[in-house]
């Protein structure tokens, strides 16, 4: 294989992952004809990308009993009492009419207190007024 | 199959609705166990590790916040149990080794998943995936938040250095 066929190398990975891109599959088809060495490499790639496929798709067969054995574990899972004031506490959490009633209340405590504020600032305002006149 | 979102499923399962649940198992199970078989190579450890991940996410899932982050959690979840496991074996084989003599050594296997095993874990990971996963390099990239090009050359570069494995032995 020339210094060439190394550059074609990755380039010919790329082909057999359909991850070259259109421009360059037509030079690279274009060497692989050309090139004895290339097209036994593209052929052996092809064959061991069909393998690795054929590997893979053994080890996906099982997966449904593995999902079933893991929903079948979780389903035995008992609830401490903990769990359960917990799933109560978050299910009230969780409601809408909860949240409503949470940011009606930050609403009202945040106006409840603006007003105070004001009317400390007015208060304020008007001692401030009586000392000018008492200083005069 | 049920079409309510990761989001709306995890909260379902933090009020510890089984069945909820079961639904986000059957969603990512095969990331999870794609994962694991990536990072420990061996069929049997992927299963065991990935039905552990599930269980964990099953008895955790009320720690996680964000919801529409289900599938990077639990795959962070499998990504530590296996990283435990492969201590744990080391430690076991650093004990074996005061024991065994080198001569005692086992013949390594020549086959396929073999040589899968021993590709470094950032070639053989994306690999897996990429196998295992439709061969799509776009999903890979979005689950590891990784550029595609960079998935697309890592594949690129498992593939020879397997390559080289395979018919390096044949000679």
């Amino acid at each position: 294989m020339s210094g060439k066929c190394d550059s074609f190398k990755d380039k010919i990975a790329d082909l057999i992952g359909g991850n070259l891109t259109d421009n360059d599959i037509g030079p690279v088809q274009k060497h692989i004809e050309e090139c004895k060495d290339c097209a036994e490499f593209e052929r052996i790639l092809r064959t061991e990308d069909k393998l690795l496929t054929r590997l893979f798709e053994g080890f996906g067969r099982d997966l449904d009993r593995q999902k079933d054995e893991v929903i079948k574990a979780v389903g035995c899972f008992d609830l401490t009492a903990k769990d359960r004031l917990l799933t109560v506490v978050r299910a009230i959490i969780d409601s809408p009419v909860v949240k409503l009633a949470a940011v009606a209340a930050v609403v009202v405590f945040v106006t409840f207190n603006c007003i105070r504020v004001m009317s400390w600032l007015y208060e304020v305002e008007r001692f401030m007024d009586i000392c000018a006149v008492t200083a005069k | 199959m049920d079409e309510r979102s990761d989001e709306k499923l995890v909260a379902a399962a933090k009020r510890r609705q089984k069945e909820a649940y079961a639904v986000l198992v059957k969603r990512h199970y095969k990331d999870v166990f794609a994962l694991c078989l990536g990072i420990l190579g061996n069929v049997d450890d992927a299963e065991d590790i990935a039905q552990d991940t599930m269980l964990t996410g099953f008895l955790k899932i009320t720690k996680l916040h964000k919801a529409e982050r289900f599938s990077r959690w639990i795959l962070q979840i499998a990504r530590n149990l296996c990283i435990d496991l492969l201590r744990r074996k080391k430690h076991v084989k650093a004990i074996l080794a005061g024991y065994t003599e080198k001569s005692e050594k086992k013949k390594q296997n020549q086959d396929l998943h073999y040589s899968i095993r021993q590709l470094p874990l950032e070639l053989r990971l994306p690999l897996v995936m990429y196998y295992f996963d439709n061969k799509s390099t776009e999903k890979i990239a979005e689950k590891f938040d990784i550029s595609h090009s960079s998935v697309c050359g890592r594949i690129r570069e498992a593939r020879i250095q397997l390559h080289k494995l395979l018919t390096g032995r044949e000679k």
